[in-house]
């Protein structure tokens, strides 16, 4: 059976730009046509109850009454976290709350993950609640966030 | 060969066409996920979380039903590429976050089984783009009618 005839590599990329064109025709479309379409320019996420954004969290660090706790994995926490918080992976919580009890206790908790979509930070703040600290918060943007912003932060143990 | 051509044209076209499907359905997830990569400025992501995804779509489309069959190839191809690459920036970095493949899952975390499924994508958009998509496509369709003419 035939082949359709070669073109050539300047063609083929009039045709990859044409796919690009028509793209962003239909991506405009179908966002007009959403019953809430998606502002192209805006910050992100609309915050939960009790999530915080970056600039609440900012405005804490260094606060004496408020713990950072970082719910990512070791080696995450280690390349980098936010200065003076505490790594406490999430699936090992459990483990490391009896040494953690004291220091936390009439403290603000402020947790957070890499992203908004990653729910360490809630697993921690749903197994510190049921140890009675009434105020555990999560940074909601996320770790990521924290750095793309260019906030503080420090690496290492 | 030809019909291997076909057969790798239409498994990843219609890879690219089913990894659009969330993306599209859902940008606001999807430019969360993108977040997490930090690797894009925070004004840019919302609007490449609309775009990428029809991207995908239309590539995808192109290329299983052969119109534009090499552009599509090409453009597939940097995609794979450029989410290969990204995804090697993330594990380097040693960030844990989420692909954005599929928006629905919570915990797939970007791995280096990602990374070389993009670059097997990437090799199998290359190999199109050199040798061709194989048979029955519409750029033959097309190219028929026009010889005819």
């Amino acid at each position: 059976m035939e082949e359709a005839p070669t073109v050539s590599f300047q063609e083929a990329t009039k045709s990859a730009l044409l796919i690009l064109i028509l793209s962003g025709l239909f991506a405009v479309s179908a966002n007009l046509l959403r019953s809430k379409p998606m502002d192209a320019f805006s910050p992100l996420p609309e915050l939960k109850t009790n999530d915080i954004g970056l600039l609440e969290a900012r405005n804490l660090l260094g606060n004496p009454d408020v713990v950072f706790l970082d719910a990512r994995s070791e080696e995450a926490y280690r390349s980098a976290h936010v200065p003076g918080a505490i790594n406490t992976p999430h699936d090992s919580l459990h483990k490391l709350y009896p040494q953690l009890e004291e220091r936390l206790r009439a403290k603000i908790v402020v947790a957070y993950c890499s992203s908004p979509r990653c729910l360490k930070g809630d697993v921690v703040r749903a197994y510190l609640a049921k140890k009675g600290h009434q105020d555990v918060r999560v940074i909601r943007p996320g770790f990521s966030a924290w750095l793309n912003s260019r906030l503080p932060m420090e690496s290492g143990l | 060969m030809k019909w291997t051509r076909l057969f790798a044209r239409l498994l990843l076209g219609g890879l690219f066409l089913v990894l659009s499907f969330d993306k599209i359905q859902h940008p606001r997830l999807f430019a969360e996920a993108l977040v997490g990569y930090d690797l894009f400025p925070m004004l840019t992501v919302p609007s490449l979380a609309l775009f990428v995804p029809w991207v995908e779509f239309l590539g995808g489309l192109f290329l299983v039903l052969g119109l534009l069959s090499r552009g599509s190839a090409l453009l597939l191809l940097g995609l794979s590429t450029a989410f290969g690459l990204i995804s090697l920036i993330t594990l380097l970095r040693g960030l844990e976050t989420e692909c954005g493949c599929f928006t629905g899952a919570e915990w797939a975390t970007v791995s280096w089984s990602h990374f070389l499924v993009n670059i097997l994508m990437a090799a199998i958009a290359a190999s199109l783009f050199r040798w061709g998509v194989g048979p029955v496509s519409l750029d033959l369709f097309l190219a028929g009618d026009t010889s005819r003419e």
